[in-house]
């Protein structure tokens, strides 16, 4: 049970350190935050979340390492209490659905003022849910009378699960059917399975075009 | 051996009797002179000759079997000149005799001589022409059937100016039929080989008109008038004619002919049909031949014929793709037979001129296809460059979007931790000059912020369709990429904006209008000689529903010409490699896009302006509805949420709030006096919702998740949580624009001020 006005512990996810440090001191100035740690990736996040007990984690999304969105879902399943707040450069409109699929609580810019990230952790420790201006802006969630105008058509890849997307995404890193077998803790075998459904789901039929695609869909930045 | 004249009198035949000397030498010479004949028809000269000056007959003259056997036809006639004889010699000329007819048929058809001793005694059909032979003094004549292999392949009919007395026409007739046996295989022969040179002839005839068919460009008109030339001369006679059929008259036009009235050939016509033996021809198919057209009752002659004279014909028809071409068709003056020969010479030429034809049409048929292929391969080719173009064109733009998105993604991640250390300095004790300092670096820092999300608004596939809903503040975007344009733009240009703050968003995504709007500013600067202003500003026309976005320039302005293809894709009046010729087109699509337009004015010395007039975006937005008929904005709507999972309460409640709307939490129990409750279903739900609809008309209830079984009533929504956020999105933004759309109609019903208008 979380004290009350006791300070909201912070967690950073990013591959920059130097941001990472840098939020760090930023949040530090706000005695009603304290900064519980920053990690380079997503591996091990569960565990880290378990033993420093955040209550909100920002989230990078293009790191090395373990898929971000199937850490997120993770947290959410096994540490309800931790709220994930995405942290990225890259503002895109499958993210922000992966985001919230996943179980994140809001999904700030990287170009947003530290002011705003920093107040967005707090709205976000309140229970709000959290898009930064930039990022309504960009993925507007209620603009457009609808059927007024043709909605955008449905994408192929809302057809793959969650694990196919994730493999997806992987594949469009470049990763190589060894390693995303190692990341995802599967077998070589699993991850060409997985690969045979989504293109035979995409109707592609090259690992290139596959990459392609993942970029084109801007489900991995290129 | 004995045998009966064609009189019934007996003869004696050579070989009953040893032939004296006279009758000998007559042999040789008979046997020499036929021999040595160019023709059958020289050969029956030179006996018709022997025969008169030996054995004093003073006229005579040959009758031929026709080819088909059917007919004796005039041949050969001794002495020819002799004015005397000339009557004679012309009635002749158009007769036939058929086996048993007249003099000469008879003695064909008894193989036997046969004479009429005194021509003046002579009644009815028996001599034929009787009264022509007494005024050219005939008196009597013998016919001499000239034998080989038991057929007559000649009569001679021999004339004199006295009576014959029956013994005495014997023995004439046995001395002349002695004198002339051995000449009968010699005639034969050399009929034959007049017909083996005729058919030569018209086989030479249509191998040289399937040369010329065949040669390379033959003109086809000239290859019928070759065929009618060469049918005509082939077989004797002096009309020949090549008819095409009209189907849209019903007609057959002269097109190609000989012997016919100058002017005809080419406008002609012949009825079709049983009008004509032409027509009749195509009717049945089949080659028609006409001996005697006086005789004739299958059809009725043309004019064409009357008009010529004509008396007899062979008409074949000339086969074309599916349907007959026409006929082809030789005439005479004179009766006539035609061969079996014959009709497959004329079969033959019509055929080479149908094949010609055909080969024609089916030339034309090819190229026709062959310009039509060419025509598709031009175009796909073209199709071809331009998608490649477009495809390397957008290769260049994509790279550039990834460069722009690293440099971006690179940007932010450095930009945010240095303007987080610069907060971090300002809170520490510092000299004036440090914070000065702190604050042009904060400065310089907030410009490449604005420059990194510049960057990032071009980093996007401009036909990312993504953003059909989007809806851009503005004010907000141009502070955004006024640095990035500004840094387009070179020096000498002074950039000048107004975009007023309470501009309403327009329904345009941000990163499109970013490419565009750079497109236009670059091209207004480059527009400029020297210094100059590149002006860009936005004005709200709500009656038009749309901003229209200006970018105008003071420098060269553009021609007529080139103001009317500004908007083509590919057009440029720059340098290629300076400019894609995209410019202006990928304006032109991104106005598009949003369902806007391109307005484009500009004259040469007068500058140019570019005016984009987008759509404004109809954001949901419940506290910006038109005021009640007091002026004062109406009660924002309320949506209550009740739903158990905080972070899906949290992430409906901001969906409500960026609609417009007010959210506040509820309990499952109670969802107050809100427009819309959003709730998880259950079946105490659903029952509560039912009283909640019915206490107020107008209401709605939005169900995130699905209950079984539960009836899909008025004014209840069910979202179905496997469609993801998307699903919640849709469902909320349905439901609210339905009850603000309600809401509308209900205030323009009830407006006073409307009613008055």
């Amino acid at each position: 049970m979380k004290e009350i006005n006791a300070p909201i512990r912070v967690l950073c996810v990013d591959d920059h350190a130097f941001l990472a440090e840098g939020l760090k001191l930023k949040i530090s100035l706000d005695p009603g935050m304290a900064w519980v740690g920053w990690l380079p990736d997503a591996k091990g996040l569960v565990q880290e979340v378990v033993q420093r007990r955040p209550d909100v984690v920002t989230l990078d999304i293009e790191m090395p390492g373990p898929d971000p969105f199937e850490a997120l879902a993770d947290i959410s399943r096994r540490c309800p209490d931790a709220r994930v707040l995405m942290l990225s450069a890259y503002v895109r409109d499958h993210y922000l659905d992966a985001a919230v699929e996943a179980g994140a609580w809001g999904y700030l810019s990287k170009g947003d003022d530290p002011d705003e990230i920093v107040s967005a952790i707090r709205r976000v420790a309140r229970g709000e849910f959290v898009l930064s201006p930039s990022v309504e802006e960009r993925c507007p969630v209620a603009a457009g009378r609808p059927g007024r105008r043709a909605e955008k058509p449905a994408s192929r890849s809302q057809l793959l699960t969650a694990r196919e997307q994730q493999v997806l995404r992987m594949i469009g890193r470049g990763l190589s059917r060894a390693s995303i077998a190692k990341e995802l803790f599967r077998s070589s075998k699993t991850i060409d399975a997985h690969q045979q459904s989504i293109m035979r789901k995409l109707q592609i039929h090259d690992r290139v075009d596959l990459v392609r695609y993942a970029i084109r869909e801007g489900l991995v930045e290129p | 051996m004995e045998r009966t004249a064609g009189n019934g009198i007996p003869v004696v035949l050579p070989g009953a009797a040893s032939p004296d000397e006279e009758v000998r030498r007559l042999h040789e010479d008979l046997s020499l002179s036929a021999s040595k004949a160019k023709d059958s028809g020289r050969a029956l000269l030179a006996i018709i000759r022997r025969l008169c000056s030996t054995f004093g007959w003073c006229f005579g003259e040959a009758w031929v079997p026709s080819r088909d056997g059917s007919v004796l036809k005039p041949g050969m006639s001794w002495p020819r000149t002799n004015p005397d004889f000339r009557e004679y010699l012309l009635a002749s000329r158009r007769l036939g005799f058929v086996p048993g007819g007249g003099l000469p048929g008879r003695a064909w058809s008894s193989l036997a001589p046969a004479w009429v001793g005194d021509i003046a005694a002579e009644e009815g059909t028996s001599f034929t022409r009787r009264r022509v032979a007494m005024r050219t003094g005939f008196r009597s004549a013998l016919a001499i059937p000239l034998l080989s292999d038991d057929e007559a392949v000649a009569v001679f009919v021999l004339y004199r100016t006295e009576a014959l007395a029956a013994e005495e026409a014997s023995r004439e007739a046995a001395r002349t039929m002695a004198a002339i046996a051995p000449l009968g295989p010699v005639v034969a022969r050399k009929q034959v080989e007049v017909e083996l040179l005729i058919r030569e002839r018209q086989q030479k005839a249509v191998a040289r008109l399937g040369l010329h068919a065949l040669a390379e460009g033959t003109d086809v008109e000239a290859l019928m008038l070759d065929a009618v030339r060469l049918a005509a001369s082939t077989l004797g006679v002096g009309h020949c004619k090549l008819l095409e059929f009209q189907p849209a008259t019903g007609a057959l036009l002269l097109r190609a002919g000989t012997g016919w009235q100058e002017g005809l050939v080419g406008r002609g016509e012949v009825a079709a049909g049983k009008g004509s033996q032409a027509g009749f021809t195509l009717l049945h198919g089949k080659p028609v031949i006409v001996q005697d057209i006086d005789k004739e009752e299958r059809f009725t002659p043309s004019r064409l014929h009357r008009d010529h004279d004509i008396v007899c014909g062979l008409s074949v028809v000339i086969h074309g793709h599916q349907t007959p071409y026409g006929v082809l068709a030789v005439h005479g003056q004179q009766r006539r037979s035609f061969t079996n020969d014959d009709v497959h010479f004329l079969q033959a030429v019509a055929n080479v001129v149908g094949t010609a034809l055909e080969r024609r049409r089916a030339e034309r048929e090819l190229e026709t296809h062959r310009k039509q292929l060419e025509t598709l391969v031009e175009q796909r080719t073209a199709q071809l460059e331009a998608s490649h173009e477009r495809l390397r064109i957008a290769e260049r733009l994509a790279s550039i979007g990834t460069l722009a998105a690293g440099l971006g993604h690179d940007l932010g991640n450095t930009i945010l931790p240095i303007l987080c250390r610069l907060d971090v300095m300002d809170g520490t004790p510092l000299s004036d000059a440090a914070r000065e300092e702190l604050a042009a670096v904060r400065h310089a820092v907030e410009y490449l912020r604005q420059l990194s999300q510049g960057l990032r608004l071009f980093a996007l596939d401009p036909e990312d369709a993504g953003a059909s809903t989007a809806a851009t503040a503005l004010p907000g975007w141009w502070a955004t990429v006024q640095p990035l344009i500004r840094n387009a733009l070179p020096a000498r240009i002074t950039l000048e904006a107004d975009f007023p703050a309470d501009l309403p968003p327009v329904a345009a995504p941000a990163h499109r209008l970013s490419q565009a709007v750079l497109n236009l500013a670059a091209n207004a600067a480059e527009a400029i000689d020297g210094g100059g202003t590149v002006r860009i500003s936005a004005a709200a026309h709500a009656e038009a529903g749309v901003v229209r976005l200006r970018v105008r320039d003071d420098g060269r302005g553009m021609t007529p010409d080139v103001r009317r293809h500004a908007l083509d894709p590919f057009f440029t009046t720059k340098k290629r490699g300076l400019s894609t010729g995209l410019g202006l087109a990928l304006v032109h699509g991104v106005a598009q896009g949003c369902g806007g337009s391109v307005d484009l004015d500009s004259a040469p010395g007068a500058g140019t302006t570019i005016q984009l007039s987008l759509p404004i975006a109809e954001r949901a937005s419940a506290r910006g509805r038109k005021g009640g008929p007091g002026g004062e904005a109406p009660a924002p709507l309320v949506a209550a949420v009740s739903l158990g999972d905080p972070r899906l309460a949290a992430y409906a409640t901001l969906l409500v709030r960026s609609a417009g709307l007010d959210a506040r939490a509820a309990t499952p129990e109670e969802p107050g006096d809100a427009r819309v409750w959003i709730v998880e279903p259950s079946l105490p739900a659903l029952a509560i919702a039912r009283r909640y609809l019915d206490a107020e008309p107008g209401r709605r209830v939005v169900f995130v998740g699905d209950l079984p079984g539960a009836a899909r009533e008025p004014g209840f929504v069910f979202v179905d949580r496997r469609g993801g956020p998307d699903a919640l999105r849709r469902s909320l933004r349905q439901v609210v624009f339905q009850l603000l759309e309600n809401d509308d109609e209900g205030n323009q019903r009830t407006d006073p001020r409307a009613l008055r208008g």
